[in-house]
């Protein structure tokens, strides 16, 4: 079956597909990231000096860090929301450049989509901001807000979700007197009366960052997303990025979802806060003229070479050599024997979800407190005593008409914030249960673990604690194929020559590990030593399997001064060096290791 | 090779299987012989639809119209087909014999030599499934039986015998020739099992005595529980075949040769496919075909003229522009990489969160090779001491995406492997803030604890009041594919149009909860009264902003939580508390400079102390967090804070060696051994191999990687089978009963 084939034109409503997977994806909850409203976002800088000393981390400026956190977040959403729009708006410049003429306020780029240009130009701007701009006098803050809000009129507020992402390190903008700052006050209620909402990042500077002393009378919170992160009145500064990274998706509810317990009902929302991100799939194209093609699939009976309308078509099974007639309206009924919700139906013990009981993402639970009010407060009582006693929840799903029953488990989670005030939210994970038929028996691969000593053992202890990877997130990782799919459809869109290849993070820091290169060989010696007294024991068997070779003390330099295997980023060139080290155990004559590519039948 | 099996049916048709089945509870008035036909149906099921590489054979006795008085074939070894699942229900439609029942042993006998003429050399798996009620006279006696056991392990049959009322008694948990009491009680048992007729005694003795012998051949099921039995049928075993073998690598010299296997995955439905409809509907597979021809053409040309393939390229969407890309820059564009599976380094196992798995999963074991498994084993049980997992990263075919994976430890009596599951990567995570949730009162804590405990799948009453468990996943069968075979069944056998209703079988194990909701309902009322639950209306979404100022101010607090609630029906004292939550809560969060480690939360002070870039505060950490450690031990009570002083022994060894104060830690650990030599928490350090650090971890220590060692090694016998006590407990926790 040519699986992208079969995608390719997939807006086309007129075809069926052939040999058709009737549990598809549209039998699932689907993920509507494109659904309803779309996202507008205004970067407002505030120009001041400071942006442009180096950070605390001294790895750049405050300013170079904004641009480059503006270009991811063009780069993510040219990807996931083409249809988003993104502008940018400097304040504080000495030139002047907007539609309302307001002084030393420079619109760098309007409202607009993303585009390739601009994730591209955009981390220019440092460099030029000197001859493009420069510092200037102060400008009126209403006149900044006006001007956001003159932007967005031109938007359908019902379309889109407006939002200004405002960065200053100034607590208190300029204002020449009361009157200025009344106005500042008035326009923001404007925007908050237009549903724009103003998220204030705060940036590094000498005076502690007072949200109290003005902003707090203009930024405006989603009574959605009231948490602690929200109301952080500390000075803390988070990093930038991992909080714009935050801002990216605006938050939306996958469903809403009534779970019963006999007869008390509690409502929740269900998000999708990890979903496998996947390439898309490739329209088709006439290559002569770039025109957008259709695709028409049509369907021709064999025997009378008719063409045949989708009601002539019907579908079958092929078992035991026969056909048998399944229309597809039979699937309907097949799988409708349960009705759409959620059923809880009990409590287990949290041992009893295994580590295999995997089978797809997960999903997570929110209380719907404006459906049926009193789900929070039971949500929360829930969560808490589900973590005291160790349990977790069993319910029964049918996330919509059409799709499979599926047993679940609940996983609680208390809300909790992190040293940089991240919040894990409260709520519930959905976990989907295998049934027994998702489960594959695995008797005939039987494996006993093989005895090992005390001193392996201990050896091995070693080993797992020098490589541990220190503060491990996975939000740190990219993923090497998507990144290099887009890294080239950039450079294909903006016409590049050479193409730079992105840095696959998800590679092992061979660097990093080696100053504990004596440590593995520790461990491997012992296990080596270990089988070779076994062998001398058990006569016969000697020659057999098992061979292997003690690395004893392996020279190599230690001219690596990083102490830290966390930054997994070696430049692998695994392959080549492992030439090398093959020829150098063939010189040396010693009981070679073989590694399994001389033998292996890999397929 | 892979998974082919060839099955004899061996189904005993005397009178006896035409009366009433006992065991099979009120209100199922089932006949014996429908029991096992339906059975035999179900397996005839499964095959046609899971198996394409198994054949069945039908043999009935205690039939009197056969030519040897006893056995007569009704289906011949082959490939089940729809056919034969009808010629097998109409065996109930048959004259009732006059025998009560057909001689077991002559049947085995002749049925062990017809499968092994029928198999010969070719590579399949032979099982034999017996059917009766055990009426049959038999002429064998015990010499006899031992030829025939003789002759079942040189063919290697695999029999299972399935017992209708009849060897109630076997209890296969007692059948162990390990355990002498069990098995002397299990003896006795059946010695003094009372039987209706002398035919079922014999029977009983010489099929007891069988198992004895075959114990790797032999299985006995009684049917008193319908649904074991069903099930018997169910699961679906497929032959473990490996789908990546090759390296794991360690670091770039160091190699251990695994091969995986998957272990969890979706089994979805068959797809079905198209046929045209508008001539006879024929069961022919070569009938009716349905040919797809795809075209591309212009959306502007009206004559829709088809465009040649090799003027069709993709083109994919870059913002809004569609950007062409061509064959040769669409392989360009695909991340080149070869096979390889590749450690990136441990983690703990705490910071893997259960949630972030995102697919199937995988079994990693080591290939026959002792190095390998030895290397295997060795990881697997030091990374279920230390509580970490290892992280990955896996391409498991040449050109494949690579994946990051997290490798669990697991260890059970029969396996000791790594579970292998994809983790998310910066790409597929969304961070979204959440509302903190409305606090609950205590009087709600408990109503909600109580219906928990009443809730407890693991021990519900049942009609006798014993406990028992509800749900266990790992028998239950997908409902929505059952049906749908019996939905095919049913179509392929009547050929109506009639969608046959599900059956009550399934819908039974789909809907235990009116059970727990009957036991539960107390904890359940308690809730309702204890919650003012109210459905409302779903109102079109609308934005709920407020200025940040405003949540600060009580007077707005109390607008927006009614704007939240509507309204607050009854305000008794202790919600009336609630209202002014956003109020009276405190806010944010305090970030001053932490001088002192409390006792509550000292991991999270001693970081706070050891990061805070004002004033250095290290040494002042470290030391105070030495006295914490021996504080929690001294004040436990049977090791209730152990675990505690661990983790924080564990936090200081970072510390130690990220500011370059290993000395400190290596001295303080002295002193720990010194003060706790004998007792439990020593070790539980020496479990989680908690050792000096070594100077590869940090230059400032003067300890080498084998003193290191050296320091878990060197332990008297008596602290060693402390170590060896907590290892297994701790593997047990992780095993899974199986």
């Amino acid at each position: 079956m040519d699986f992208e084939e079969e995608h390719v034109g997939g807006d086309d409503i007129e075809e069926i597909q052939d040999g058709e997977d009737i549990f598809g994806e549209d039998a699932d909850i689907s993920v509507h990231d494109s659904g309803s409203k779309k996202d507008a976002v205004i970067f407002l800088v505030d120009c001041k000096k400071s942006l442009f000393d180096m950070d605390l981390d001294g790895q750049g400026t405050v300013f170079s860090k904004i641009l480059s956190a503006f270009s991811s977040f063009m780069k993510a959403k040219i990807i996931s929301s083409p249809d988003d729009r993104i502008g940018m708006i400097f304040y504080n410049t000495k030139s002047t450049n907007n539609q309302l003429k307001f002084n030393n306020i420079t619109e760098i780029y309007k409202l607009d989509g993303p585009s390739a240009d601009i994730i591209k130009n955009c981390l220019k701007i440092e460099q030029n901001f000197e001859k493009d701009y420069q510092l200037g006098n102060n400008a009126h803050f209403h006149e900044c807000l006006w001007l956001c809000n003159h932007e967005f009129k031109e938007l359908d507020k019902n379309k889109f979700n407006m939002r200004i992402f405002l960065f200053t390190p100034d607590d208190l903008p300029y204002f020449k007197d009361q009157n200025s700052r009344a106005s500042a006050l008035k326009y923001a209620k404007q925007l908050k009366d237009a549903d724009v909402q103003i998220e204030l990042f705060p940036l590094p500077s000498q005076n502690e960052f007072k949200i109290a002393r003005f902003y707090g009378e203009i930024i405006t919170v989603d009574l959605d997303e009231v948490n602690n992160a929200v109301l952080d009145t500390s000075t803390k500064i988070m990093d930038l990025h991992q909080r714009i990274k935050q801002k990216e998706f605006k938050k939306r509810a996958l469903n809403r979802l009534i779970m019963d317990i006999d007869d008390i009902k509690i409502g929740l929302k269900i998000y999708c806060l990890v979903n496998k991100a996947k390439k898309p799939y490739g329209k088709p194209l006439d290559r002569r003229y770039n025109q957008q093609l259709k695709k028409k699939a049509q369907f021709i009976d064999e025997e009378t070479g008719q063409a045949l309308f989708p009601q002539q078509i019907s579908t079958h099974l092929i078992l035991g050599n026969e056909k048998i007639a399944i229309p597809k309206e039979y699937m309907a009924k097949i799988k409708g024997f349960e009705k759409p919700g959620m059923t809880l139906i009990g409590f287990k013990s949290s041992s009893a979800l295994k580590d295999y009981h995997n089978y797809r993402a997960s999903y997570f639970l929110y209380p719907d407190d404006e459906h049926v009010n009193g789900s929070s407060q039971f949500f929360d009582a829930l969560i808490q005593q589900m973590i005291l006693k160790e349990k977790i929840g069993i319910v029964r799903l049918v996330p919509k008409q059409g799709s499979q029953v599926r047993f679940c488990a609940l996983l609680p989670q208390a809300e909790q914030y992190d040293e940089n005030h991240f919040q894990t939210p409260p709520g519930l994970h959905l976990i989907f249960l295998p049934y027994a038929d998702d489960i594959r028996g695995l008797s005939s691969v039987k494996q006993e673990g093989a005895e090992i000593t005390r001193q392996t053992l201990n050896a091995a202890k070693i080993l797992v604690n020098a490589l541990t990877i220190q503060d491990f997130d996975c939000s740190n990782f990219e993923d090497p194929s998507i990144q290099k799919f887009y890294t080239y459809l950039q450079g294909l869109a903006l016409q590049e020559q050479n193409i730079e290849e992105p840095e696959d993070l998800l590679q092992p820091d061979f660097k990093g590990m080696e100053k504990y290169r004596d440590i593995v060989n520790l461990f491997m010696s012992n296990v080596t030593l270990e089988c070779s007294n076994m062998a001398s024991r058990s006569k016969g068997q000697a020659g057999g399997r098992g061979r292997g070779r003690g690395r004893g003390k392996a020279k190599q330099e230690e001219s690596d001064n990083s102490d830290d295997c966390s930054k997994v980023k070696g430049k692998n060139k695994g392959s080549s060096q492992k030439q090398k080290i093959e020829e150098e155990d063939s010189l040396e004559g010693e009981e070679i290791y073989q590694p399994i590519k001389k033998r292996g039948r890999g397929r | 090779m892979a998974g082919k099996e060839a099955t004899l049916v061996l189904l005993d048709v005397g009178s006896s299987m035409y009366e009433k089945y006992k065991q099979g509870g009120q209100g199922k008035e089932i006949r014996r012989l429908e029991l096992a036909i339906d059975c035999i149906g179900m397996m005839i099921q499964q095959k046609i639809f899971n198996y394409k590489n198994h054949e069945v054979g039908l043999v009935l006795f205690g039939a009197e119209d056969a030519e040897d008085g006893n056995t007569f074939y009704i289906q011949q070894i082959s490939a089940p087909d729809f056919e034969f699942y009808r010629n097998v229900t109409e065996l109930v439609k048959h004259d009732i014999p006059k025998i009560r029942g057909g001689d077991i042993f002559d049947a085995l006998d002749k049925s062990v030599s017809t499968l092994d003429d029928h198999v010969k050399t070719k590579k399949m798996d032979k099982k034999i499934f017996v059917l009766t009620a055990g009426f049959g006279q038999t002429e064998y006696n015990e010499k006899m039986i031992a030829k025939l056991i003789k002759m079942i392990q040189k063919v290697d049959v695999k029999i299972n015998f399935i017992a209708l009322d009849f060897m109630n008694e076997y209890d296969v948990e007692l059948d162990d020739p390990n355990k002498i009491d069990n098995q002397e009680l299990l003896n006795d048992k059946m010695l003094n099992a009372v039987y209706e007729s002398q035919e079922q005694s014999i029977n009983s003795n010489l099929i007891y005595y069988m198992v004895q012998e075959l114990r790797n051949h032999m299985r006995i099921f009684p049917a008193n529980i319908a649904f074991e039995l069903y099930s018997q049928f169910h699961t679906k075993q497929m032959q473990a075949r490996a789908s990546f073998r090759g390296d794991f690598q360690i670091n770039d010299q160091t190699y251990l040769q695994v091969l995986i296997y998957k272990r969890c995955t979706e089994e979805r439905l068959p797809s079905l496919k198209k046929h045209s409809a508008i001539g006879e509907f024929s069961s022919e597979t070569n009938r009716n075909i349905v040919r797809n021809d795809t075209i591309h053409y212009n959306p502007e040309d009206p004559n829709m003229a088809p465009i040649e393939k090799e003027n069709i390229i993709k083109g994919y969407l870059y913002g809004r522009s569609l950007i062409p890309v061509d064959s040769i820059m669409e392989e360009k564009m695909k991340y080149q990489c070869p096979r390889i599976f590749q450690l990136l380094g441990f983690v703990e196992r705490s910071q893997i969160p259960r949630h972030y798995f995102m697919s199937n999963v995988d079994m990693v074991v080591a290939v026959d090779s002792e190095q390998s498994q030895k290397t295997l084993s060795a990881l697997i049980i030091a990374l279920i001491a230390t509580k970490k997992v290892a992280i990955a990263r896996f391409v498991g075919r040449e050109k494949a995406s690579p994946k990051m994976v997290v490798l669990l430890p697991h260890k059970s009596k029969s396996y000791s492997c790594f579970w292998m599951i994809a983790l998310p990567t910066s790409e597929d995570i969304r961070h979204f803030q959440f509302q903190t949730l409305r606090k609950s009162t205590p009087n709600q804590q408990i109503a909600v604890a109580s219906l928990i405990d009443k809730m407890d799948l693991e021990k519900l009453p049942n009609q006798s009041g014993e406990p028992e468990e509800l749900l266990k996943m790992k028998y239950i069968a997908n409902p929505t594919r059952q049906y749908f075979q019996q939905v095919v069944m049913h179509k392929a056998i009547t050929r109506t149009d009639v969608i046959p209703p599900i059956s009550p079988l399934i819908l039974e194990y789909l809907h235990p909860e009116q059970r727990v909701y009957n036991y539960a309902q107390d904890a359940i009322q308690r809730v309702k009264n204890a919650f003012k639950f109210k459905v409302n209306e779903i109102k079109k979404p609308q934005d709920k902003k407020v200025f940040w100022k405003q949540l600060f101010d009580e007077q707005t607090t109390q607008q927006v939580q009614q704007q939240i609630e509507e309204e607050v029906v009854e305000i008794n004292r202790e919600e009336e508390e609630m209202v002014n939550m956003f109020a009276k809560q405190k806010l944010g969060f305090k970030d001053d400079i932490i001088e002192e480690i409390g006792s509550v939360d000292p991991i999270s002070d001693f970081k706070k102390m050891i990061t805070e870039k004002r004033v250095d505060q290290v040494d002042s950490a470290l030391q105070q967090m030495q006295k914490v450690i021996i504080g929690l031990v001294d004040q436990s009570v049977k090791g209730s804070f152990f675990p505690k002083a661990l983790e924080c022994l564990k936090e200081m060894r970072k510390a130690c060696i990220s500011e370059d104060e290993a000395p400190i830690f290596n001295k303080f650990l002295f002193i720990l051994k010194d003060k706790y030599n004998q007792q439990i928490f020593w070790a539980q350090i020496v479990q989680q191999g908690i050792t000096l650090i070594s100077n590869i971890e940090n230059q400032k220590s003067s300890v080498t990687a084998d003193e290191a060692q050296d320091f878990l090694n060197k332990e008297d016998n008596k602290h060693q089978q402390m170590v060896d006590t907590l290892q297994h407990e701790e593997e047990d926790l992780l095993a899974d009963i199986e």
